[in-house]
């Protein structure tokens, strides 16, 4: 029986302050999006990477003189590595047929090609693995003296500075994000914080009344918790309905820039959307409820 | 029974409020407590109602210990006691029937028991066809009736009123004290925390005289002594 009774107190608190429980849903909702745009930022970041990744290869150029034979030995030792994904061989007559199509509006080219005695270029092994880090374990498990004696040169080294760089960054930024989730997190118990101890004193003369007829504690601390919960509600919907309404027309150009990964942030959001926003809503109840029942410890004192 | 055992309370560092106060209170009396100003009168009122805890001795309601009561059980004690001060403490906002009704509610009564019991109370006071007004449209005197009302609708075992015709003029205390006595012939202990000498004097009811924290003087059926 107590229960409605209560809600119905927080309910009659909130319509009663109504200007301070806007104020204070609004500096939620702020909060909620300066998170969801870390979120954003973050899931971008790690998007760009794969995206890096999914287009990076070892090249393994061979030499003119390299017998097939080796070759194809080096392609099924290559075969049987786990890690590796997949295996694109060109033969020299590939390769000079790619050559040429590439170049097929380069006369001075062409003519200098067709002087030569015999096809210049090698044949060239393209090796794909899942992630960047197997690259190096690929490439240490065909670097023994018999493989390397039949490539000219392998271009996996300029890809490996990017993925360092973008994984350095990468990291920057989720600590970034961390170190701005806190801070977040720190005003909006800040926030909580004050606006019970504003909307103590503005109703210290019903909690004076129900202390002195024999109001529970809990019942005189619960619809101030009530109230805190019903504001991360109200702030966690409007901040999602405000991202959303965002996407309709932002998310056009993170598909542009994404364009052939498939990612967009509408999917990443959709994706997530139990975890990010009833995560948001459970650690601003969670952080309510503390600073709230600290606000109270003070002024509520039987 | 209300017990007070060798009593005091001490604020730090050394502000002696109650000192070794000695008292028993019988079920269904009606006592006058005396005293001038910071003779420590309210101190034991604050005490009855656990708002503060004695440095030394026993207090005891009935069989109850509550010298060391538990925070939880609090509420349950502030139910059995009806408090009236000086000062109202009504809240502006609500009706004179919802300032009763908040008693109820804030305490978790069904709307159904609330609608019964608040109408049947404000009869008992007089203030049945005022109970749609706020505070500000009805006297002084009629606002301490709404008090009392309030005071009452938990059907208390003890009512206690400190300083309760502090704002009322001497038609007023006449009726006050007239509800006092029907409450008290209803079988409830009655406490009247008072300066008034009129009101203690036309009462001849059991007289508790404190002075400087202790008891200076207990008559069965007293008149206001000046100190």
């Amino acid at each position: 029986m107590t229960r409605p009774k209560v809600i119905s107190f927080a309910n009659k608190s909130f319509w009663r302050n109504l200007g301070l429980s806007l104020t204070t849903i609004l500096i939620l909702v702020l909060t909620l999006i300066s998170f969801n745009v870390v979120l954003s930022v973050n899931a971008m970041t790690k998007a760009a990477l794969q995206l890096v990744e999914g287009r990076i290869d070892i090249s393994l150029l061979f030499k003119v003189d390299a017998p097939i034979a080796k070759i194809d030995e080096l392609r099924a030792a290559l075969g049987k590595i786990p890690k590796v994904t997949s295996l694109i061989f060109k033969s020299r007559d590939d390769v000079l047929t790619d050559f040429k199509t590439k170049h097929a509006k380069d006369q001075e080219i062409l003519s200098a090609l067709s002087e030569l005695p015999e096809n210049p270029l090698g044949a060239i092994l393209i090796v794909r693995a899942a992630s960047s880090q197997d690259y190096e374990v690929i490439l240490s498990a065909i670097d023994i003296p018999e493989y390397n004696s039949l490539i000219e040169q392998k271009t996996f080294e300029d890809h490996a500075t990017i993925i360092k760089k973008i994984g350095a960054m990468t990291n920057r930024m989720q600590k970034g994000a961390v170190a701005i989730s806190v801070l977040l997190l720190i005003i909006a118990f800040l926030i909580i914080f004050n606006v019970i101890k504003v909307a103590i004193y503005t109703h210290r003369e019903e909690i004076s009344v129900m202390r002195l007829v024999g109001a529970s504690n809990w019942f005189i601390r619960a619809p101030f918790l009530i109230e805190v919960i019903l504001f991360n509600f109200l702030a966690v919907i409007l901040s999602a309905i405000l991202l959303y309404g965002f996407l309709q027309f932002g998310d056009n150009y993170v598909k542009s820039f994404f364009v052939g990964s498939g990612f967009s942030l509408m999917g990443y959001f959709n994706g997530n959307f139990v975890r990010i926003f009833v995560g948001e809503f459970l650690a601003l109840s969670v952080l309510g409820v503390m600073s709230g029942s600290l606000a109270m410890r003070k002024y509520l004192k039987v | 029974m209300i017990y007070f055992k060798n009593v005091s309370k001490i604020y730090p560092p050394d502000v002696v409020a109650v000192k070794d106060v000695h008292l028993k209170i019988e079920p269904g009396e009606m006592v006058s407590i005396v005293g001038q100003s910071g003779a420590g009168k309210t101190t034991l009122v604050k005490l009855l109602i656990a708002e503060e805890r004695p440095s030394k001795g026993r207090i005891q309601i009935g069989d109850w210990d509550i010298t060391n009561i538990k925070v939880s059980e609090i509420p349950i004690l502030r139910r059995q006691i009806g408090v009236i001060f000086q000062d109202f403490k009504l809240l502006p906002k609500k009706t004179i029937f919802e300032n009763v009704a908040f008693a109820l509610e804030v305490c978790g009564a069904p709307d159904s028991r609330i609608k019964k019991i608040v109408p049947q109370i404000l009869e008992i006071v007089g203030l049945e066809k005022k109970m749609h007004r706020y505070p500000d449209e009805i006297s002084g005197g009629e606002q301490q009736r709404v008090v009392i009302a309030r005071s009452l609708v938990h059907a208390p075992k003890i009512v206690i009123a400190d300083e309760p015709s502090g704002n009322l003029d001497a038609i007023n205390t006449d009726e006050i004290v007239s509800i006092f006595k029907k409450i008290n012939e209803l079988g409830t202990t009655v406490l009247l925390v008072t300066h008034n000498r009129e009101m203690v004097n036309a009462l001849r009811r059991r007289v508790v005289t404190i002075d400087r924290g202790s008891v200076s003087n207990d008559q069965a059926e007293g008149n206001f002594i000046r100190q």
